[in-house]
């Protein structure tokens, strides 16, 4: 229903504009979006915990959406166009689900999750021992890399961590959403959108 | 249009036919690179044209003034008339 859809979509979002940095800085019509749809992803929050709390909150404000379509429609375009963090946390939150339950810090990556960021469009190369991708990391000191046009190609070490994996598969997210354009190609910022979006949503993620 | 040079340093060939190539980018304070043409220039002579696709981002735990590109384009330096290093990448003009 489009309505849950929207509310979904638009739920992502008032956790970063409530919790997040400097929502008063990136304009009202992003602010206003980013606080509005907050309720919904505080109810997918609490669900991770209270599924029945979940279920009802997501359904009343279903009914609740699609009773005021003029109210939520509107918010959750302006949430799609400036709500950044919105589809990034999707993705995120899709491989999740797909990938069950997370751990806890140093976590490594389940083989169900590296299952899912292939499903997603990613391919994984292991950086078995001697190989050229292993050689390379070793190059740069590095624990994981991604590549390609569309930053879709992901080199992994053996038994990589949560982290690693999710970080490499958020960047082609990034990618896809336009964030590496808005951040003009800085690998710095672009390190740093990503590891704040983490930092932010370490408990989401199973990371914390 | 990104305008660079890569000293090449060392090449890479991975398990899933791509080819990695690291070393210093003239201009240092390019952003992360694209996709385009490039070629390999070897002694002023251009050897070969490969397409990029674009700059490797790795997530490093020490500082280095390396940088990695990458094609998807089957390369094989001994054919063209390369090493494993020691020549350019520029990006067509």
């Amino acid at each position: 229903m489009w309505a849950r859809k929207a509310f979904t979509v638009s739920g992502q979002a008032l956790y970063g504009g409530v919790w997040g940095p400097d929502a008063s800085s990136t304009g009202w019509l992003r602010t206003i979006a980013r606080y509005a749809t907050g309720i919904g992803y505080a109810a997918l929050y609490a669900g991770k915990t209270m599924p029945s709390l979940y279920a009802n909150a997501a359904s009343q404000a279903s009914d609740w959406a699609n009773s005021h379509p003029l109210v939520v429609f509107p918010v959750a375009v302006a949430a799609a166009l400036h709500g950044d963090s919105g589809p990034l946390e999707e993705d995120a939150a899709v491989l999740e689900n797909e990938a069950g339950e997370l751990g806890g810090a140093g976590a490594r990556a389940t083989t169900e999750l590296l299952e899912a960021i292939q499903a997603h469009g990613r391919t994984i190369i292991t950086a078995v021992k001697g190989s050229e991708a292993e050689r390379l990391l070793d190059k740069f000191g590095a624990e994981a890399s991604v590549s390609g046009e569309n930053h879709l190609n992901v080199i992994l070490r053996p038994n990589p961590s949560k982290a690693a994996a999710l970080e490499e598969f958020l960047h082609g997210t990034q990618w896809r959403l336009g964030v590496m354009s808005r951040l003009q190609g800085d690998v710095t910022a672009i390190e740093q959108h990503v590891a704040d979006f983490m930092a932010r949503h370490g408990s989401l993620l199973g990371l914390e | 249009m990104q305008i660079f040079r890569m000293s090449v340093e060392d090449i890479f060939q991975l398990a899933d036919g791509k080819t990695a190539f690291t070393g210093k980018i003239d201009p240092p304070e390019l952003a992360l690179i694209g996709p385009c043409d490039c070629e390999i220039v070897l002694n002023n002579k251009v050897k070969a044209s490969i397409r990029i696709d674009g700059e490797m981002i790795l997530e490093k735990t020490e500082k280095n003034a390396c940088r990695a590109i990458s094609t998807s384009q089957p390369i094989d330096p001994a054919r063209i008339g390369v090493g494993r290093g020691g020549f350019t990448i520029r990006s067509k003009a």
